[in-house]
């Protein structure tokens, strides 16, 4: 059994505009005892991006969106612009990382200066994490499913008029959140597709803790596939990843991330993510570790699955979880996406999927 | 080709090298023109292409160096990313002019000589040799692909007949010999005119050798390879002053080789954390003291260069001085480390000043002033608001060089658009040219380009967002006594010379 992992793919010669409708075409891998699970497309403002690499396109064309709406720090910019630019930033770093293939070693001195980005946003994240130790969790449930949806996939907001955007609240959390069950985006395909058209009015903030419950439902759904197939590689990383996910998810109190949160500054969205996924995701050696020493030493090594969240508290780079989270990013078509997860929804997919692992368990 | 003799080429050399081009502040006897690059004005000498049919060319041909540049200015429209030049250097009297490319090849131009029927040709390089340096490797350990492209050439300074220069791709340096024949021995005993074996039992008669003139023919030969010292990939190379070392520096370490042995190398500088996971610091770029062969400096990602003496210890890691200017609070952004990383440095051909390139400055430090530097440079100080769009496509990590002049009175490096920035120190004027095929007729004056930067453009001016960024000019060279320069954009090589008179 083997879980195969379909990513968004945009025709390339149809580049996007910020105005244009979103439109993206799935590919199908079809096989027998192939089990899909869906990256949920929110990257798109990033794949729009990498579009519009190849140097050949004038600097304007896709420099027209984002730069107008970011605003230097130095300026003087409102909190929440800078927050959505240093998102934007850590998205395209994490983009960087995990994207190239290339046939001849990527440059040393790229992914250091592209390391010391992240590690410095994440600084940044943990100290103005530590500065608000009490967020209260308000349930807000706004609306339906679909609109947790419209937050996702502009997480940039040069998809949109400049309007102050949550900015990505799992940032922390590159990809193992972005994971949803299959069963939501089968339900949700047309609010997605047509949510972008409604996103720039209402810009309702998700609640980033809400991925922890998604994940831990996710991670579940893997787990029971591990044990049943402890042979695959990419599932054992992908177990102990989401183990680790677990573990640190449930410390944050899946409970009380239910609804999607009142809209608050930026940064209290991040910092809401932070006490659940910071053990997780946010020490950048892992990034370093992945990024060097997964050239030089190619071997995985085995002993670092087993994931204590307490050791790792320190931010200091930990091998343990960050080899592990490598084989699920690289299984999982690197896009750092924006975790978009809605809440409610979420909890009554709780039981189709574990429908699906019934049906994946059966085969 | 001339015939020319290598006796006239030790006379020759031998009279440029008395040039006092050493002096920071007078104007070296053989420098054409004086003016600084303000009041000057420049014009386009000739632009060569290096097609791939080049390599084809067999090196005994008779090589017509006029057929092969006008094939050269045939507008090749289909030039391959293996022709993309990646090096460029004078050597030291400024007669040749190597570049290296993408392909792993060399091709080696030389001036024309001065002919009193064709006077306005001196000036104009030929091809004088090409060769294939470097070829793609396999590393099976890593199951990567090791690049032919060639990222330095280092000229070492004539000292008999043939030339000698050093080029290297990311992990191999090669001395590379290259020498003109121009007699062939003719009359074997044993072999005829084909070389082919003769029957000893049909010589007669025994006669001796003697050497014919022949078509000159100019070959490279690998006088050495220093293979394996490298674990990261090589950005520098640099002769020291004794003529007997030289360093080759990669992300983390410092080689320093003799010439004449290839299987050893000491190692002088060594940053890699014990931890790999602490890396926040590479080096980019080292260069040895023109003079002085004990010291060299390193730049580093961090925007801080390392002076170090070689005297202090064996392995220096701790450096004699530390040059780094202060981070200005007002400028400070998210890519405020990326763009001080440096892509380049160079000594002055004093030996008293160091020149620094990062992505958005020029600066150059006085060796005995640490804390800043001396002067700074804007070199496209538009390019700061759109910081994170360059983050995104990459060029923010682009390595663009600098150079000196001659005299050390201005500085060049290139930018985007295929423009290039000269700045004269000393009357603190600047200009901004560009190497385009638009303006490629052959004498014509390059004219000053603006950019501007917001609000109502004027007319000749271009917009900071029409710029190409693909086109850029990261590699440029200055003839280290005359005002001419060679720049090099993707495949193009122009070579600019100042307007005399």
């Amino acid at each position: 059994m083997s879980i195969v992992i379909l990513c968004m793919s945009l025709t390339p010669h149809n580049p996007l505009h910020h105005n244009d409708e979103l439109i993206f075409h799935l590919n199908w891998v079809g096989a027998s005892h192939v089990h899909f699970v869906f990256l949920r497309p929110t990257m798109l403002p990033v794949i729009q991006f990498m579009l519009g690499k190849g140097g050949k396109r004038k600097f304007d064309e896709h420099e027209d969106g984002l730069e107008g709406k970011i605003v230097s720090p130095c300026d003087g910019p409102s909190k929440v612009s800078y927050t959505l630019q240093r998102q934007t930033i850590f998205n395209i770093s994490l983009m960087k990382l995990y994207n190239h293939r290339p046939l001849t070693e990527p440059s040393l001195q790229k992914t250091v200066l592209i390391n010391n980005m992240l590690r410095r946003i994440q600084e940044e994240l943990k100290q103005e994490g530590s500065l608000r130790p009490m967020f209260t969790p308000s349930s807000q449930p706004t609306t339906e499913p679909s609109d947790s949806y419209r937050e996702g996939p502009p997480a940039f907001s040069h998809l949109a008029p400049p309007s102050s955007h949550p900015c990505d609240l799992g940032s922390t959390t590159p990809l193992e959140a972005c994971l949803t069950p299959a069963s939501l985006l089968e339900d949700d395909d047309d609010t997605f597709c047509t949510s972008q058209a409604m996103q720039p009015t209402a810009p309702t903030k998700l609640s980033p803790p809400t991925l922890s419950p998604e994940k831990d439902s996710f991670s579940s759904a893997l787990d029971e596939i591990e044990e049943l197939c402890p042979t695959s590689t990419s599932t054992e990383a992908a177990a102990a990843a989401t183990d680790s996910v677990k573990g640190t998810s449930s410390e944050a109190g899946a409970q009380k991330l239910d609804g999607p949160q009142e809209s608050r500054a930026d940064d209290s969205k991040l910092m809401d993510s932070l006490p659940g996924n910071f053990e997780i995701t946010t020490s950048t050696g892992f990034l370093t570790d992945l990024t060097l020493d997964d050239i030089l030493f190619a071997d995985i090594d085995t002993s670092m699955y087993d994931f204590d969240p307490c050791t790792s508290s320190s931010g200091t780079a930990s091998k343990m979880a960050p080899v592990s989270a490598d084989d699920l990013l690289k299984t999982l078509a690197p896009y750092s996406s924006q975790p978009v997860a809605p809440s409610q929804p979420f909890k009554m997919d709780l039981t189709e999927l574990d429908h699906i692992m019934e049906v994946l368990v059966g085969s | 080709m001339v015939l020319q003799s290598s006796e006239r080429h030790y006379r020759d050399w031998d009279h440029r090298r008395l040039g006092p081009w050493c002096s920071p502040t007078g104007s070296p006897a053989p420098l054409s023109c004086e003016t600084g690059c303000g009041e000057g004005s420049w014009i386009l000498v000739c632009r060569l292409l290096v097609p791939t049919q080049v390599s084809l060319l067999s090196m005994e041909e008779d090589i017509d160096t006029r057929k092969i540049n006008n094939s050269f200015l045939r507008d090749h429209s289909y030039a391959t990313e293996a022709d993309i030049i990646s090096t460029v250097e004078f050597n030291h009297t400024g007669e040749l002019l190597a570049t290296g490319d993408k392909g792993g090849r060399v091709v080696i131009f030389q001036r024309e000589q001065e002919s009193k029927n064709q006077v306005h040709r001196r000036g104009e390089y030929n091809v004088y040799s090409t060769f294939q340096s470097h070829e793609p490797e396999f590393d099976y350990l890593k199951s990567l692909e090791i690049e032919e492209k060639i990222n330095k050439i280092r000229w070492l300074p004539q000292q008999n007949a043939a030339y000698f220069l050093l080029s290297t791709n990311d992990k191999t340096v090669k001395l590379w010999k290259v020498s003109e024949r121009d007699k062939r021995p003719e009359g074997y005993n044993l072999k005829d005119e084909e070389g082919r074996l003769r029957d000893p039992a049909t010589i007669t008669t025994l006669r001796v050798p003697v050497l014919r003139p022949m078509d000159l023919m100019v070959e490279a030969t690998p006088r050495r390879v220093f293979a394996n010292a490298h674990t990261y990939h090589i950005n520098s190379i640099s002769v020291n002053s004794d003529y007997e070392t030289y360093m080759s520096a990669d992300d983390l370490r410092i080689n320093l080789w003799n010439f004449e042995i290839t299987n050893q190398s000491f190692n002088i500088v060594d940053i890699k954390p014990a931890n790999m996971e602490e890396l926040t610091e590479v080096i980019t770029a080292a260069e040895f003291h023109p003079h002085h062969c004990n010291t060299f400096v390193y730049s580093s990602s961090k925007g801080t260069i390392r002076l170090c003496d070689m005297r202090a210890s064996a392995l220096c890691d701790r450096h004699t001085k530390f040059f780094e200017e202060p981070e200005d609070p007002s400028n400070r952004s998210f890519f405020s480390e990326i763009i001080s990383s440096i892509s380049d440095v160079k000594f002055s051909h004093s030996g008293r000043y160091i020149m620094t390139r990062d992505y958005l400055t020029v600066k150059v430090w006085d060796l005995n002033m640490e804390n800043r530097p001396i002067e700074t440079y804007q070199v496209h100080d538009y390019l700061r608001s759109k910081l994170c769009s360059l983050y995104e496509n990459d060029c923010i990590f682009d390595k663009f060089e600098c150079v000196w002049n001659g005299s050390d009175s201005v500085i060049m490096t290139g930018s985007y658009n295929n423009f290039f920035r000269m700045f004269d120190r000393n009357t603190k004027r600047d200009v901004t040219l560009e190497a385009s095929r638009e303006n490629s007729k052959p004498r014509a004056i390059l004219k000053p380009r603006k950019v501007c930067v917001g609000g109502k453009r004027r007319k000749d001016e271009i917009s900071v967002d029409s710029l190409d960024f693909s086109k850029k000019i990261l590699h440029t060279a200055w003839h280290p006594s005359e005002n001419i320069i060679a720049v090099a954009a993707t495949n193009n090589l122009y070579i600019f010379q100042d307007k005399v008179n």
